[in-house]
């Protein structure tokens, strides 16, 4: 065995039974029961993995030192995850993160969504995020409160989806992209761009080939899911949290992006009214910012192209059975579009009218 | 919506396929080491498949041809690494997809090497990404 793993191994098979230890100990509601069990199973069977590592004859062999240290680092990240995870939210579950988590259950239940409803909990400090393996959605705590930015559960709720269903969904849409991208680079060279220009295409395909069709497939599920509410959420972020909506990241693709994402998948759903009067306060927002569409922007996101995309994300989401929105009620896309309205019409009494439609979704759930 | 939903994402790509082609190396070696059973067919295509995607990712000419996504992490490293040798690693893995693909073939040391050295490339991204999602 290398002389520095061996130790370490043990280290962590002490970890592993700390984590089956508190697992097993846990009494949760019944909403966060079958997430416990999941990841308890998780543990159990990293257990078993390490055990089996400490007695491999081949352990002390040159040629496998490597691949052991490497299942010693996934091993040791499962066992970090789960403690930093779903063991910090389970040991602090309280009524908040209980209604929450009936909350996604609802909204997963509502759009035929594929997959077990995750748990979630409002601890966050890093606004909605998602750890898909481990069936966790994290929310700023005041969101248990407030209906305003719970569109964005759903987008979070695609972050399972696209993990879980990328072949049918990140496939189709990647090989759209390469065909795009394979045209337009070749287009460019013909009609006699500069390198750097050409350079910057390429760039944005490997940009939407890795991180942005993931974002925008988020947004589309979204969308398609809570209809105008989701854009308008997006509205309130990006007001909220943008320095320059066109700027570019490696993670997301711009805000701005986003936004013209948004409007046209609610555009191929027939809310193109709703999505002008977003459009109109997007616009609003910017002449108050001040910002202004940069040269490269409709290089690095044709709007051509997010049609297509956007209309295949739609056709996709309907292959694995998912309900596009209808203003149906007792749902909660139809409560969080209400809510939107609510707000556009009546702000001052908005808060009166939130807190009593919590309580009383509070007893339906 | 934050950063941290992305790369939870990239992190189960990488880790995933890291995972994967470890566990294999390591059917592999045992085989040829004890003759323990080898690798089974399926898990032998899977592997060839990830071998020919990543290598149509690594050629200018092939990734209009990939049917599955390799995180590009993955991808700049192996490149990084060979530099102007690229082209001689395209043929190794040219060569270690073929000994996979063909049932009977036994994979020589030329193709472990390559498919340690993938692994490598996916367990470095992994690695780098979990600790992105911590420390930015």
């Amino acid at each position: 065995m290398p002389s520095f793993l061996g130790p370490l191994l043990h280290d962590l098979a002490e970890r592993y039974r700390f984590l089956d230890h508190e697992l097993a100990g846990l009494q949760l509601p019944p909403e966060a029961e079958e997430c416990r069990k999941r990841i308890h199973h998780l543990v159990q069977r990293g257990k078993r993995q390490i055990d089996r590592v400490l007695l491999d004859p081949d352990m002390n062999r040159r040629g496998f030192a490597r691949n052991f240290y490497h299942s010693y680092k996934r091993l040791s990240e499962l066992a970090q995850g789960v403690d930093e995870g779903p063991l910090l939210v389970f040991s602090r579950f309280r009524e908040s993160d209980r209604f929450l988590t009936r909350v996604i259950a609802k909204m997963c239940r509502d759009s035929a969504f594929p997959h077990e409803a995750p748990v979630c909990a409002a601890m966050s400090s890093q606004y909605y995020w998602t750890v898909p393996g481990m069936d966790l959605v994290l929310v700023p705590h005041a969101d248990a409160t407030h209906l305003l930015g719970w569109p964005d559960l759903y987008h979070e709720l695609a972050h399972f989806l696209v993990s879980r269903d990328e072949r049918i969904l990140l496939r189709p849409l990647r090989r759209r992209l390469r065909d795009y991208f394979k045209r337009a680079i070749s287009e460019a060279g013909r009609n006699g761009w500069s390198p750097p220009a050409i350079a910057d295409l390429r760039r944005y395909r490997d940009l939407w080939l890795d991180d942005w069709i993931v974002e925008f497939v988020c947004d589309w599920f979204a969308t398609f899911v809570a209809g105008p509410s989701f854009g308008w959420t997006n509205l309130r972020l990006c007001a909220r949290v943008s320095t320059d909506v066109f700027d570019v990241f490696e993670t997301h693709p711009s805000d701005a992006a986003r936004t013209l994402a948004i409007q046209v998948m609610l555009e191929s759903l027939g809310f193109g009214s709703e999505a002008s009067e977003i459009t109109g306060r997007w616009n609003e927002m910017l002449r108050t910012a001040g910002a202004s569409e940069p040269q490269f922007f409709k290089a690095a996101y044709p709007e051509a192209l997010m049609r297509d995309l956007s209309d295949e994300a739609g056709r996709l989401f309907g292959v694995l059975g998912i309900k596009r929105y209808t203003s149906s009620s007792g749902t909660l896309p139809d409560l969080l579009n209400e809510a939107w309205r609510r707000l556009h019409s009546d702000g001052a009494s908005f808060s009166a009218w939130e807190r009593d439609r919590l309580s009383q979704l509070d007893g339906e759930l | 919506m934050s950063d941290i939903s992305a790369l939870s994402h990239d992190y189960e790509s990488s880790a995933k396929l890291a995972e994967e082609l470890n566990e294999a190396i390591l059917i592999i070696k045992k085989a040829r080491l004890h003759g323990t059973p080898d690798l089974p067919q399926d898990q032998r295509k899977k592997i060839a498949s990830t071998v020919r995607n990543i290598r149509l990712q690594l050629d200018p000419e092939g990734q209009n041809l990939q049917e599955e996504f390799v995180p590009p992490e993955i991808a700049s490293r192996l490149t990084e690494r060979h530099g102007q040798q690229l082209a001689y690693f395209l043929e190794d893995l040219h060569k270690a997809e073929v000994a996979l693909a063909e049932e009977a073939s036994p994979l020589d040391e030329k193709a472990i090497e390559v498919l340690d050295e993938i692994c490598d490339a996916a367990d470095a991204t992994a690695s780098a990404v979990f600790r992105r999602m911590r420390r930015r």
